[in-house]
């Protein structure tokens, strides 16, 4: 009597569960879905109020960044600039530097790798960065540079 | 007044603050000309008065400037608007806010307040005729419920002003 009791509890508990688990699934794919459509409304209007970074998308990747070479600052280094045009800092020595390739121009690591994760262009001089390398596609390089946009 | 309403603002990061500290006390090394800092303990919101320059139309005129830093500075640009009354210009709107390119899509983290305070003192310098824009009336019109120039979709097509 007890044992045929308790499996019956069993049943009961598996089926609530089995329920329950259904729910979040729905829940799961609603949301994923809901998420997917106002990423689709947005995306076909950016006239909307919501400030979306035109450029935000633009960035390079990790890899492309990583084959910007990076000098530590100190008495030897070639680093032509005395301080970060992006935090206005001077460069001490044991900084860590990242030149770009094309235009020189130096900054800290921390400070340009937050730029280029966004954008292709050389802060200083808005040279692009992206046609550098062969590797490296240029083809979603020519958004940001330019001052003189139409 | 557009300018009265602030958007909702974040906190300077440690970043930002710095980098403003900086800039400022740059600026009160040297200032650039035409410019002064209204002293206020505010960093993140400068009130900047600009004079017309000499020789100009809108020579000996004052004006003010109001800037608003993101959490983000200098990775984002400030929201720079002229305080009531803007000065009559073609890409200044009668709600203050300027279309310049370097304020939206051309901003670039080594501009500093001052690189763009220069910028904007020579677009007014550069006004052939003292009129609002084309579409002032709609611009504004739009604007209505304190909305940010960020938020708007500008359209730079002119570059001789």
């Amino acid at each position: 009597m007890q044992e045929a009791g308790s499996s019956g509890f069993d049943a009961n508990m598996v089926i609530i569960l089995a329920a329950l688990l259904c729910v979040l699934i729905c829940a799961l794919g609603l949301t994923s879905l809901i998420r997917c459509a106002v990423q689709c409304a947005s995306g076909l209007s950016p006239a909307a109020a919501t400030p979306v970074p035109a450029a935000a998308t633009a960035g390079l990747r990790k890899k492309e960044l990583r084959r910007i070479p990076v000098e530590v600052y100190g008495a030897k280094s070639r680093v032509p600039d005395t301080e970060c045009a992006i935090c206005l800092g001077d460069f001490a020595d044991g900084d860590k530097v990242r030149v770009l390739p094309r235009c020189h121009h130096g900054f800290h690591v921390r400070c340009i790798d937050t730029w280029l994760a966004a954008h292709t262009s050389c802060p200083t001089c808005r040279d692009s960065i992206t046609s550098v390398e062969d590797g490296v596609a240029g083809a979603d390089a020519t958004p940001t540079a330019g001052g003189d946009q139409r | 007044m557009t300018s009265s309403s602030s958007p909702s603002r974040k906190a300077l990061s440690k970043i930002a603050c710095n980098r403003l500290q900086k800039e400022l006390a740059e600026w009160q090394v040297s200032p650039p000309s035409g410019f002064k800092y209204k002293v206020s303990d505010n960093l993140q919101r400068w009130v900047i008065e600009v004079t017309g320059a000499a020789g100009t139309l809108y020579s000996g005129e004052t004006y003010q400037l109001q800037v608003d830093f993101p959490e983000h500075y200098p990775m984002e640009a400030p929201q720079v608007i002229f305080l009531n009354p803007a000065p009559m210009h073609p890409h200044i709107y009668s709600n203050g806010h300027i279309c310049l390119d370097i304020l939206y899509d051309s901003w670039s983290p080594a501009m500093t307040v001052s690189s763009v305070c220069i910028s904007i003192l020579s677009m007014l310098s550069s006004s052939p005729a003292k009129q609002r824009p084309a579409d002032n009336d709609r611009y504004v019109r739009n604007c209505r419920n304190g909305r940010s120039p960020k938020e708007t979709r500008w359209w730079f097509h002119d570059d001789k002003v």
